[in-house]
C-alpha cells in the first residue's frame, strides 16, 4: 500500500506534465504564432503607433489577416510603405497572406501593422497587446515591446 | 647641383599632382541645379529665411510629423550623424520642413523635434509657401485621402535629404537608404569647400 501510494500520487503529475508539453508544443504545430513583436516609442505628437513582428503559420493552410485590433488603442490596421524613385508612401492593406508552413515579416520600411488613437503614452519597455483575426475564425495574440528609435 | 634639380622637379610634379587633386576634389561636389534661397516660419513661430545659415553646412528633408516610419527614421539617424560630426557638429543645421501645415504647426514640430539630439529647426508656412520650397529642390509631395483608414489622409514625399555648403549652394543629395557613415563623409567634405 505504502509503495503504491507514491505511484498513485505520480499519475496525475505526469498527466499534468504530458498535457502541459502538449499544450507547449500545440501552440507551435497546427497556429499561427506571432514572435518577436516591438513597436517605437510614438513621438510627443504621435498617437498612432507602427508595430513590427513575425508572423509563423505552422498549418498545412494559408491564412490571411482579416482585421487587427487592441485594446489599447482605438483602431489597427495593415499599412505598407512603398518606397518608388525616392517617394515615401503609406498604403492601408486590406488583407496579408501567410502561406502554409510560411512565414510574413512586418519590419520597417516594409509591412507593418498600425495602432491608431493610443490610449496611454508608452515608454520604452512598456508592452502593448493586441489581436490579429485570421480569416478561420482564429485569433493570434500578440505581445509588442516599446523601443526607443535607433539609428544605423 | 643634380640633387637639387630632382628635388625641384620632385617639387613641382607634387605641387601639379595637389592641384589636380584639389580640382578632381571640386569635381566631385559640383554645385547641383536645385535648391536656392527660401523664407518659411520657423518651429517657434518666427519669420526663417536660409540665408541667415551662411557659414554653415545645411541639411534639408521634407516630411511630416504624422509619418509613422520614414521621418522618425530620418531624424533618428541624422542625431547619430551630429555625435559623429564630433565638433563639426557646431558647424550643420538641419531644416525640417513640413509638407502637412494642415496639422504640423509650429508647437508640433517643436515638440517633435525636442526628442532627437541635433540641431535641427521644424518649418512650415502656407502651402504656397511650401510648394515653393518643394519645387526649388526638386523635392515632391502629395496628400493621398486613405477614407477607409483612420489616417484620413497620408502624404506620400520624397525622402531624399540634400546638403547645402556654407554658401547655401546645394552640393549633395544622399537618398532615404544612405547610412550615417556616408552621410559623415559627405558633410565633412561639403565642410571643407572654401
Amino acid at each position: 500500500m505504502k509503495k503504491k501510494a507514491p505511484a498513485a500520487c505520480n499519475v496525475p503529475a505526469i498527466c499534468a506534465a504530458g498535457f502541459l508539453l502538449a499544450a507547449a508544443l500545440g501552440a507551435q504545430e497546427g497556429s499561427i504564432v506571432a514572435k518577436d513583436a516591438w513597436a517605437r516609442v510614438p513621438l510627443p505628437s504621435q498617437n498612432d503607433i507602427a508595430v513590427f513582428l513575425v508572423l509563423e503559420n505552422h498549418t498545412g493552410e494559408k491564412r490571411t489577416i482579416v482585421s487587427v485590433s487592441s485594446d489599447a488603442a482605438s483602431s489597427g490596421e495593415i499599412h505598407e510603405m512603398i518606397m518608388q524613385r525616392a517617394v515615401m508612401k503609406m498604403v492601408p492593406v486590406a488583407r496579408v497572406t501567410v502561406g502554409a508552413h510560411g512565414k510574413k515579416s512586418f519590419d520597417p520600411n516594409d509591412l507593418h501593422i498600425m495602432l491608431f488613437g493610443l490610449k496611454k503614452k508608452p515608454s520604452v519597455g512598456d508592452t502593448i497587446t493586441l489581436t490579429l483575426k485570421m480569416d478561420d475564425g482564429t485569433s493570434v495574440p500578440v505581445t509588442a515591446t516599446f523601443r526607443k528609435y535607433a539609428s544605423n | 647641383m643634380r640633387v637639387t634639380k630632382l628635388h625641384s622637379w620632385l617639387l613641382a610634379a607634387g605641387v601639379l599632382l595637389a592641384s589636380f587633386a584639389a580640382l578632381s576634389c571640386r569635381r566631385e561636389l559640383p554645385v547641383l541645379k536645385t535648391g536656392g534661397d527660401f523664407s518659411l516660419t520657423d518651429h517657434n513661430g518666427q519669420r526663417f529665411e536660409l540665408s541667415s545659415l551662411r557659414g554653415k553646412a545645411v541639411l534639408i528633408f521634407f516630411g511630416y510629423t504624422s509619418c509613422p516610419d520614414a521621418c522618425p527614421t530620418t531624424l533618428s539617424k541624422l542625431s547619430s550623424v551630429y555625435r559623429r560630426l564630433g565638433a563639426d557638429a557646431k558647424n550643420v543645421k538641419t531644416l525640417y520642413i513640413s509638407v502637412d501645415p494642415g496639422r504640423d504647426t509650429p508647437a508640433v514640430l517643436k515638440e517633435d523635434l525636442g526628442s532627437f539630439e541635433l540641431d535641427a529647426l521644424g518649418l512650415t508656412g502656407s502651402k504656397p509657401e511650401i510648394d515653393k520650397v518643394v519645387a526649388l529642390y526638386g523635392a515632391t509631395y502629395e496628400i493621398i485621402p486613405t477614407p477607409d483608414s483612420a489616417a484620413k489622409y497620408t502624404v506620400a514625399h520624397s525622402t531624399t535629404i540634400y546638403a547645402l555648403d556654407r554658401d547655401g549652394r546645394t552640393r549633395m543629395e544622399f537618398p532615404y537608404e544612405a547610412t550615417v557613415d556616408q552621410i559623415v563623409a559627405g558633410l565633412r567634405k561639403v565642410l571643407a569647400l572654401r
